[in-house]
């Protein structure tokens, strides 16, 4: 594929993403501090929010399985998340993790687990979406050409 | 009667004497003439026999030696034939081989891109393999070239002409030397010797063979050099007329025999040559001369002359340091084929008595592209070898034998502490001579902190007692080539001078030293700029360096070498240093007003995704960062800060920090019990850091806390570059506002 083509879906993907509610302001300010100095910012961020949300996700997924569960360390967990992912602009992933510490306040097991099963689908699908975005940057770049700003 | 009687007898008697007589005469002669005959014939048949003999024995000779000859005919016309065969049988294999190399070169080059994809980018990884790319692609052409030579050795080789970068050549090729030598503990460095490479640096000739030169004699040098140095030197100069008397001693010196008559042929043929070249011919032809130098085995004399002789080995042993170096001794026969063709000479200098090791020299013709300079000023001779360096085995402090004292301290200062010797000795020499600079040699650790004071003190005192005028001392500069315009300039704020210290810290970095560098940091004279240089890993945490700090990794020389002085904001070189286009300014431009510049945040935050974000938030508002995991290293950074403002013993003491940004939650000691110490802290100096909240809470309560632990201000924890400045605004606003 030629660089002008790959350049125009890779603006198309960016688009969609925002659109639909995948990645927010947050995402575009961090975009905004990658430089020619820091060329990899953004993927780097990217990578350490997949290590820490799977490892909680993990953290979750066990205290959950607790017999008694305790909720206060749940809600840590999940207000950890709710951090990282919101300052990467993972929107949809904060927006579940908000639903979430509602059940906790709640201390419903059952309502917990729904939403640490939501979570784990709507993490997946943004680390799906990026990942795409990342490939198709890394394709861009291979055929010669500049990754283009997206406002 | 009687008488008559006796008369006959009488002659019948002398007729019988008479004949007796003839009888015995005849007899007698007879026997003569017998014996005579008798010898004749005896002498005829003794040489007759003679000669037979003689004949037959010249026969018998002729006929073995013709059967010798025959024989050896057919031996030779056997081995002909068996060379013949074995030439054939040579050529098919190689190109069998030829085949079979490309082959395998066209997986590797495919599995490393595979490699490449999978790998992330601006990884360690990806650095490797790029070279490794670029290894292949030497092979590559080292396998072009061996089909090559016999295009050479017959004669049909063609040169091509294309532009290419001398000074990315002589750089690649030494660096692909540079890892190898540093394994084994030898330094392979680029000599700038006197700058001139720079200036002539687009030039048009054949950029592989003469890679293929370069790299030919640094690999010789490299397999037969164990410790020490290998040195590659460049430099370039216009042909004028005492080329004739240069280019012959260069060779004959020790590859010819001292008979004066090959000397004067040699001295024609060359003459010759060199009429007849075409690239010669052209006005714009300019003359590069290259050494390699070595301190390893060294070449006996006797067998000097005949290393270029293809296939001979000086070493009949095969040396082998790394796996089997089993050299073919192919390389040096084309080498001088191939120098020849680009119109020059190569040849084995003679080092001093005490020296060891090979020193190669040649000479190429190459055409320039561009002349920036018409004038022809001479390049500074630097006598690369053979300068004593007494004075850098002294150590530090020698500037005090070459001072001028109205110039001096107006010299811009360079402190160079590097591990190897002749690096460091040809970098001093470098920035002396060529660049007019002041060197300051640190030979050993605990020599550094005095260096660094004395330096300090210099500066210190000229910049308060000398003159305001803003103009670069032409004494300094010796009216040649001022390329000022290449720098940026800003009327009257132009900055004269610099102290660029240059730290190899491959061995670490004492305390000593480190407290040395701070000291020399603080108060610092405001027109005197300061570029620190850390070779290989930076002395103290990278993110804790001023941006004004390079960190490079070796080997400082080429390209890296000019960058570091390029960002020295003059020069007083006699070279223009170009920017190349393919080196990345990965350092901010200092000059660059950003609305955090000198300023010194610290970030406190234990989570390291929301570390990042801050740190490079915060410094790409033009801030210098510190960063602290949790609570009590803060504590600890903010002490520390504070006793040393108390040691140097100022009158006002300057926070350590200008602002601190502290997340709230954090194990151990989280933001609030750290902020409340802090303030205690504090309290004992009379001084204030403005300390901001990073919290995910936005509750009335929150807030509350915050204030009540002794914060100025709060930020949602995700905060990046804009709404960090708003706070840092009101904060300032505030301040002010209290003032009045």
């Amino acid at each position: 594929m030629e660089v002008g083509q790959l350049q125009r879906s890779f603006v198309e993907y960016m688009a969609s993403l925002f659109r639909e509610g995948f990645l927010d302001g947050q995402f575009s300010q961090l975009q905004q501090l990658q430089d020619d100095s820091n060329p990899e910012f953004v993927v780097e961020v990217v990578s350490l929010f997949f290590e820490d949300s799977e490892r909680l996700l993990n953290d979750l997924t066990m205290a959950l399985d607790q017999p008694n569960v305790d909720f206060k360390q749940v809600d840590a967990h999940v207000h950890q998340l709710k951090g990282s992912s919101s300052s990467v602009g993972a929107q949809r992933v904060k927006n579940c993790c908000v639903l979430f510490r509602n059940c906790c306040e709640e201390q419903n097991t059952e309502a917990c687990l729904r939403c640490l099963q939501q979570i784990k689908q709507e993490y997946l699908l943004v680390k799906n979406k990026l990942q795409t975005l990342f490939e198709l940057e890394q394709q861009i770049v291979a055929a010669g050409g500049a990754i283009p700003m997206v406002q | 009667m009687n008488l008559s009687l006796f008369k006959v007898p009488m002659p019948v008697g002398v007729c019988l004497v008479l004949v007796y007589n003839v009888h015995d005469v005849l007899q007698r002669d007879y026997h003569k003439n017998i014996k005579f005959g008798f010898m004749l014939i005896i002498l005829m048949i003794v040489s007759l026999a003679i000669s037979i003999v003689t004949f037959v024995i010249l026969t018998i000779r002729a006929a073995r030696r013709e059967m010798y000859l025959c024989s050896a005919l057919i031996k030779q016309m056997e081995a002909t034939q068996q060379a013949e065969r074995k030439s054939m049988n040579k050529s098919t294999a190689s190109a069998r081989a030829n085949h079979d190399v490309r082959a395998s070169l066209a997986g590797i080059s495919g599995l490393i891109w595979m490699c490449r994809v999978q790998a992330s980018p601006q990884s360690e990884l990806v650095k490797y393999l790029d070279h490794m790319e670029s290894c292949k692609n030497d092979l590559l052409d080292m396998l072009n070239s061996i089909l090559d030579e016999n295009k050479i050795e017959e004669g049909k080789k063609q040169l091509k002409e294309e532009e290419f970068n001398m000074e990315e050549l002589v750089e690649h090729v030494v660096n692909i030397y540079y890892p190898n030598g540093a394994m084994k503990n030898v330094d392979v460095l680029l000599d700038p010797c006197d700058g001139s490479i720079a200036r002539f640096s687009r030039v048009k000739g054949d950029r592989i063979e003469l890679q293929r030169i370069l790299n030919n004699l640094l690999q010789n040098a490299d397999k037969f050099t164990s410790e020490g140095h290998i040195t590659l030197r460049a430099w370039a100069r216009k042909p004028g007329f005492e080329e004739s008397s240069n280019l012959a001693p260069n060779t004959s010196d020790s590859s010819i025999s001292c008979m004066p008559c090959l000397r004067l042929q040699k001295d024609e043929a060359s003459a010759e040559v060199r009429v007849l070249n075409r690239v010669q011919q052209d006005p714009n032809c300019v003359e590069f001369i290259f050494e390699v130098d070595d301190t390893g085995k060294g070449i006996p004399k006797e067998k000097q002359k005949s290393v270029f002789e293809n296939y001979v080995q000086v070493n009949d042993q095969t040396t082998s340091v790394h796996g089997s170096q089993a050299g073919t001794g192919l390389g040096l026969g084309i080498t001088q084929s191939l120098v020849r063709l680009m119109g020059g000479e190569i040849g084995i200098v003679d080092k001093q008595i005490g020296e060891k090791g090979t020193c190669f020299r040649f000479n190429i013709f190459l055409i320039a592209c561009d002349q920036p300079q018409l004038q022809e000023h001479e390049a500074i001779s630097v006598n690369c070898a053979k300068e004593e360096d007494l004075e850098s085995q002294l150590g530090g402090d020698y500037s005090v034998a070459s001072d001028n004292s109205i110039t001096s301290h107006q010299k811009s200062n360079v402190i160079l502490f590097i591990k190897e010797e002749e690096r460091s000795r040809v970098l001093r020499r470098f920035m002396m001579n060529v660049l007019g600079l002041k060197v300051h040699v640190v030979n050993r650790n605990e020599q550094f902190p005095q260096t660094l004071k004395k330096v300090k003190g210099k500066i210190t005192n000229s910049s308060s007692s000398s003159c305001k005028s803003k103009e670069i001392p032409l004494s300094s500069l010796d009216g040649t080539d001022i390329d000022i315009s290449s720098f940026q300039r800003r009327g009257r704020g132009l900055v004269i001078r610099f102290i660029l210290i240059i730290i190899d810290t491959s061995d670490g970095l004492t305390r000593e030293m480190s407290r040395a560098m701070a000291e020399l940091r603080k108060d610092f004279p405001k027109n005197v700029s300061l570029r620190v240089v850390w070779l290989d890993k930076p002395g103290v945490d990278e993110d804790k360096l001023p941006s004004t700090d390079i960190v490079l990794t070796k080997p400082l020389h080429g390209s890296r070498l000019f960058r570091v002085l390029k960002f020295t904001h003059e020069t007083t070189s006699r070279i223009k240093i170009q920017q190349h286009p393919l080196v990345q300014d990965v350092f901010v431009d200092v000059n660059k007003k950003l609305p955090l510049t000198g300023k010194k945040i610290l970030v406190v935050e234990d989570d390291r995704m929301l570390l990042m974000i801050c740190r490079t938030a915060v410094s790409k508002l033009g801030a210098t960062v510190y960063t602290c995991k949790n609570g009590q290293e803060a504590l600890d950074e903010v002490c520390k800060g504070l006793n040393e403002q108390r040691d140097i013993g100022s009158s006002t003491p300057s926070p350590p920090f200008d602002y601190i940004l502290m997340d709230c939650e954090m194990p151990g000691m989280n933001g609030f019990e750290a902020t409340k110490c802090i303030r205690k802290e504090e309290a004992r100096y009379g001084i204030r850091i403005p300390i901001i909240a990073f919290t995910a809470h936005t509750e009335k309560e929150e807030i509350d806390k915050i204030f009540q632990a002794g914060m100025d201000y709060y930020l949602p924890k995700e905060s990046k570059g804009e709404e960090i400045l708003k706070v840092i605004d009101y904060i300032e606003h505030t301040k002010v506002s209290k003032m009045f």
